[in-house]
């Protein structure tokens, strides 16, 4: 089953569109024990890119290092209310999910 | 002579039209610069280029000075918006694979990210910076009170 990821988009008066993104994940390292000292496999999310209609905003790449149910914010500009924002990721374990949303009015923080 | 006329003509269009899939369809990861375990290792397998201290203040870090949790500690790089960003890298000086997140931006976007890390002590925390002009980098120190590298 896809993991449950939120987006919202919002572009305020000066043209600056917020992208928020928050992502159900656990983000394993590959390096936590469990109590029987074995080691819990990595798990964690590769690859996170964002896109205004058909350009590529930003393209991210995480490690292990990021935190568990990960966060990523982008700021954009040339975005308008009513336009289609998608987001997409895929993991380590080769799992991944895609979201679009529409770019509302107003502030998102 | 035609024909290689058409040759290249043929040539620059698929050119074209592997860049965008490219851009569009693929996903890269620096296998290199993410499994270094060291802060060099780490920045020397994102760049070869010199890497310039940034002495004028373009790089600001959004971040506490304190963390209680480092398991999960807030980090903003907010870069002068004169600069022409390509990308950012984040990095922490302690972490058993320092890399911790890499970012690159279109011309649209304001170099300005915001994500949160896991920090496994207290350590300077990097941004490195890749502009049109260079590389530029900057730190700051995190105190963590609860390391969350834990298991």
């Amino acid at each position: 089953m896809a993991r449950p990821m939120r987006i919202v988009a919002a572009c305020d008066d000066s043209g600056l569109t917020t992208v928020r993104v928050l992502i159900r994940h656990d983000m394993e390292t590959g390096f936590r024990k469990r109590k029987d000292g074995t080691l819990v496999p990595a798990h964690f999310i590769k690859n996170v890119m964002v896109r205004h209609g058909e350009k590529t905003v930003l393209s991210a790449e995480w490690g292990g290092g990021v935190s568990k149910n990960p966060s990523l914010f982008c700021y954009f500009r040339g975005g308008v209310p009513g336009d289609s924002v998608e987001v997409s990721w895929v993991d380590n374990q080769g799992e991944s999910n895609q979201k679009s949303t529409l770019i509302t009015r107003g502030t998102s923080d | 002579m035609r024909d290689a006329g058409l040759l290249s003509a043929l040539l620059a269009l698929s050119e074209v039209g592997f860049l965008k899939m490219a851009h569009s369809n693929t996903w890269t990861w620096n296998n290199q610069a993410f499994e270094a375990e060291s802060l060099s290792a780490a920045i020397g397998a994102l760049t070869s280029q010199p890497v310039i201290q940034d002495v004028r203040g373009f790089i600001q870090f959004v971040a506490p000075p304190i963390a209680e949790n480092g398991a999960v500690v807030p980090v903003g790089i907010k870069v002068d918006e004169r600069l022409r960003v390509r990308a950012i890298a984040l990095l922490c000086e302690k972490n058993p694979r320092p890399l911790a997140a890499y970012y690159e931006l279109s011309p649209e976007a304001v170099p300005f990210i915001r994500t949160r890390i896991k920090m496994r002590e207290t350590a300077s925390v990097i941004a490195l910076v890749k502009t049109d002009e260079g590389f530029i980098s900057a730190d700051t120190l995190i105190k963590v009170t609860r390391g969350g590298c834990g298991g």
